[in-house]
């Protein structure tokens, strides 16, 4: 154990605080390890066995009442949980639907019709979590009843981290022997077996933290991400896939999961597409016709609806920018207070609308353009003992 | 922090870095194919030798022609719009578009009979179309045709700018323009002055203006026209002494005269700025002047032609929703004027978009490189409305 740390250590260059155990006691430990790891790194696993005195009878204080709360925790979740199940059981029975197959989406379903909330904020919203979701997971017993810890890292304070760490170390050594055992049998793949990491990205400080249930600190974070990616680069990566995925989500990009629509045709043959799209208060429902000569049309008048510049070229450049302008023909709807935000709610519906008629290519870039993104801006809630939303009022020193 | 390979993976994406690897300056937006290309080479604007509008038939429509210096100063010291007049300074040159309203009414007034009552034609168009642009050509082609003009470049001046206006001393109930007159007086003498001498028109009558001052009967008009120039207490009165006397002469087929007035419907406007003695606005009717090119209008003499623009902003602002001709001259100038020829102008098509867009890439007026661009012209065509005023606005910044 200690020979793979040296090498690990050697090789990233680095130090790291290592805890101070000695041989016997970490061989012993490693069993620990293997049977605590998952439960230390898991939520809120119940300590089953129940405390027993060691042998010589006597059990410090502080241990007692560390192993105190950690009963009264799970007792609590324990009732928390039964709490919750009778509470949806009468939500079903309250909504009218079978309770056995009532999940979460449909009670927040339920409470969002039950208790409807105005509010912005939407955790300050009325909900109904799980109880797991709700109260902060707590790390099992981390040390048996003589006050020995179970994880051999139990002393650097950070156990599960460093665990990582280690692993990270012992895939890096393994991989390198791989190689070389590659390069002696002159063994060249085609195909490279690198770790692809297109459609993934790092967890995040506080989702490693959560799922550590560690508080990291940014070194901590800012030393695992530049180790991980190391590991991303040899060219053998592919091999510690499973090791790699669970430090990495995966996003998906809206565009592959939606279906882009199929262009309609008119009784003429004419193909027409119709989108629509919101900016603040104004709705703008927009048909494009193709095989048209550039004529726009906005609520029965031409272009000049808009006598800003600015608000021309926002309706215009969807076109320009697909190359379309002068191709097709424009007609728009638009109702809702406000000028400027009319023309941007036209930008969007234009921009959804010509998505059926531009290639894949060009729709990546219009995505990129931020074309097919809506403006979420709204106009900021004016707050008490303020004159405005940020506006504070006249400030008198005396 | 990002991998190095994330990181170039990112700015790839961006757009930012090109295949050989350079990075791109920073703030540089995704744009479309086309326009990546090189700028097509700087064209001529598609001109015409002939400067004189006497000469332009169909063959020249679309083509710019020159007005000499000369011209200019002899016949439009008050005629063209200032934001034109700015644009030709800075151009070092006064070109004009052969447009088909002005060869329309070119044809028209020569086909002419003239031994009939007038003609009367009256341009008619949305905002910034280019009537006014059309009469200026047209009152050029009478000039160079040997018409004498009575020219009143925009008629709502008198109406609601004028410099002053008294109560008249010789009509009962009629109100004078002092100041306006003479400046209309001094405008005619230098639009007839060559034409004056060579006809030497004489006055048929006899003014008194005071017990000092008399014209005498076949006194030069030019007399006449001084009278009214160094007296501006009797400029009105002369104002309407020369039109009744220069109607007179067209009738006895000694000249031609044609009357170019640009916004006619002002005549029949109810709303002036001038407040009476008893505290009400005055009714533009009760103008000297207005009297004076009214009584033009009937159909009571020969060898005579009226061209006229019916424009809304010659109107009060209550009364400017159509640009049609019967709601713009209102019941009383619709039957004063009918039976006229209206002549529709309208936006630039796509020969005269070419044109316009031409002439300013030749001016240097249009520095942006993609402005003579396919993408480049379909994107000021829309942005415009394919309007030549706001053509001419979108083109100011660029």
């Amino acid at each position: 154990m200690a020979s793979v740390l040296g090498q690990f250590l050697r090789r990233s260059g680095t130090l790291v605080r290592t805890s101070c155990t000695t041989q016997a006691r970490v061989a012993s430990g490693l069993l620990h390890i293997q049977q605590h790891s998952s439960s230390s790194s898991s939520s809120s696993s119940m300590v089953e066995e129940s405390t027993t005195p060691p042998e010589s009878g006597r059990m410090s204080k502080s241990m007692l009442a560390y192993q105190q709360r950690a009963e009264a925790h799970d007792k609590f979740m324990v009732e928390q949980v039964a709490e919750y199940e009778i509470g949806r059981r009468h939500l079903a029975n309250m909504m009218g639907e079978d309770p056995e197959t009532f999940t979460q989406e449909d009670i927040n379903a339920a409470i969002q019709y039950l208790l409807p909330s105005g509010l912005f904020e939407p955790s300050a919203r009325p909900s109904m979590k799980h109880p797991s979701e709700v109260f902060i997971k707590k790390k099992a017993a981390e040390f048996d009843a003589s006050g020995r810890p179970f994880h051999t890292f139990f002393y650097t304070g950070y156990p599960a981290f460093y665990e990582a760490l280690h692993e990270l170390g012992k895939t890096m050594i393994s991989l390198e022997q791989f190689a070389n055992k590659m390069a002696r049998l002159k063994v060249e793949s085609e195909t490279s077996q690198a770790f692809n990491p297109g459609g993934t990205e790092w967890r995040s400080k506080g989702e490693l933290s959560k799922m550590f249930l560690e508080e990291l600190h940014n070194k901590h974070y800012v030393f695992f991400i530049q180790s991980m990616n190391r590991l991303l680069e040899h060219p053998y990566s592919s091999r510690a896939e499973d090791f790699i995925m669970r430090f990495r989500k995966v996003v998906l990009s809206r565009q592959s999961k939606e279906e882009i629509p199929k262009l309609l045709y008119t009784a003429e043959g004419v193909p027409y597409m119709t989108g629509s799209g919101k900016r603040k208060h104004a709705e703008a429902t927009v048909t494009v016709y193709g095989r048209g000569s550039g004529k726009i049309e906005i609520n029965e008048q031409d272009i000049r609806f808009f006598e800003l510049i600015q608000d021309r070229e926002q309706v215009v450049f969807p076109l320009q920018f697909t190359n379309l302008l002068g191709k097709v023909d424009l007609v728009a709807n638009v109702t809702g207070a406000g000028l400027s935000s009319s023309a941007g709610a036209i930008r969007l519906a234009t921009s959804l609308a010509l998505q059926s008629f531009v290639d894949e290519h060009m729709r990546e870039k219009m995505r990129l353009a931020g074309l097919l993104s809506k403006d979420f801006r709204i106009k900021e809630r004016k707050k008490p003992g303020q004159k405005g939303a940020r506006a504070k009022f006249t400030w008198k020193k005396r | 922090m990002m991998a190095p390979s994330a990181r170039r993976a990112v700015l790839l994406l961006r757009g930012l870095v090109r295949r050989d690897g350079c990075v791109a300056a920073l703030g540089q937006r995704c744009v479309s194919i086309e326009a990546a290309q090189a700028p097509p080479p700087r064209p001529e604007a598609p001109r015409t030798a002939l400067t004189s509008p006497v000469q332009h038939t169909a063959e020249q429509h679309g083509l710019w022609y020159t007005l000499r210096p000369s011209v200019v100063q002899q016949l439009f010291q008050y005629g063209i719009p200032k934001q034109y007049m700015t644009q030709c300074r800075t151009f070092a040159e006064t070109c004009l578009m052969v447009r088909q309203p002005a060869l329309t009414l070119m044809d028209y007034i020569r086909r002419s009979d003239l031994s009939l009552p007038p003609n009367k034609f009256l341009l008619y168009g949305r905002n910034g179309c280019g009537k006014t642009l059309s009469l200026i050509h047209t009152t050029h082609f009478l000039a160079d045709a040997g018409w004498l003009l009575i020219h009143l470049p925009w008629a709502p001046r008198w109406r609601r700018n004028f410099k002053e206006v008294t109560p008249s001393s010789t009509i009962e109930g009629q109100y004078n323009h002092p100041l306006d007159a003479v400046m209309w007086l001094q405008h005619f003498k230098t639009q007839n002055a060559d034409l004056l001498k060579s006809l030497q028109l004489v006055t048929q009558e006899r003014y008194t203006w005071s017990r000092r001052e008399i014209t005498e009967p076949d006194a030069p008009l030019g007399e006449l026209v001084d009278v009214g120039i160094s007296r501006a207490r009797y400029s009105t009165d002369c104002v309407l002494a020369l039109t009744s006397e220069l109607k007179r002469h067209a009738t006895e087929g000694r000249c031609k005269v044609a009357v170019v007035v640009d916004g006619i419907n002002t005549f029949y406007s109810p709303v002036s700025r001038y407040r009476c003695e008893d505290k009400t606005m005055l009714d533009p009717k009760f103008f000297t002047l207005f009297q004076a090119f009214k009584q033009l209008f009937r159909s009571d003499w020969k060898n005579g032609v009226v061209v006229g623009s019916v424009d809304a902003l010659a109107n009060e602002g209550q009364r400017r929703e159509s640009h049609l001709p019967r709601y713009l001259l209102r019941k009383q100038g619709w039957e004063a004027l009918d039976p006229f020829v209206p002549i529709p102008v309208e936006d630039y098509n796509d020969l005269e978009m070419r044109s316009a867009i031409d002439y300013y890439l030749d001016r240097h007026w249009l520095q942006n490189p993609q402005a003579g661009s396919d993408i480049g012209r379909r994107e000021l065509a829309a942005l415009s409305a394919h309007n030549p005023y706001l053509l001419m606005h979108v083109c100011r910044p660029l």
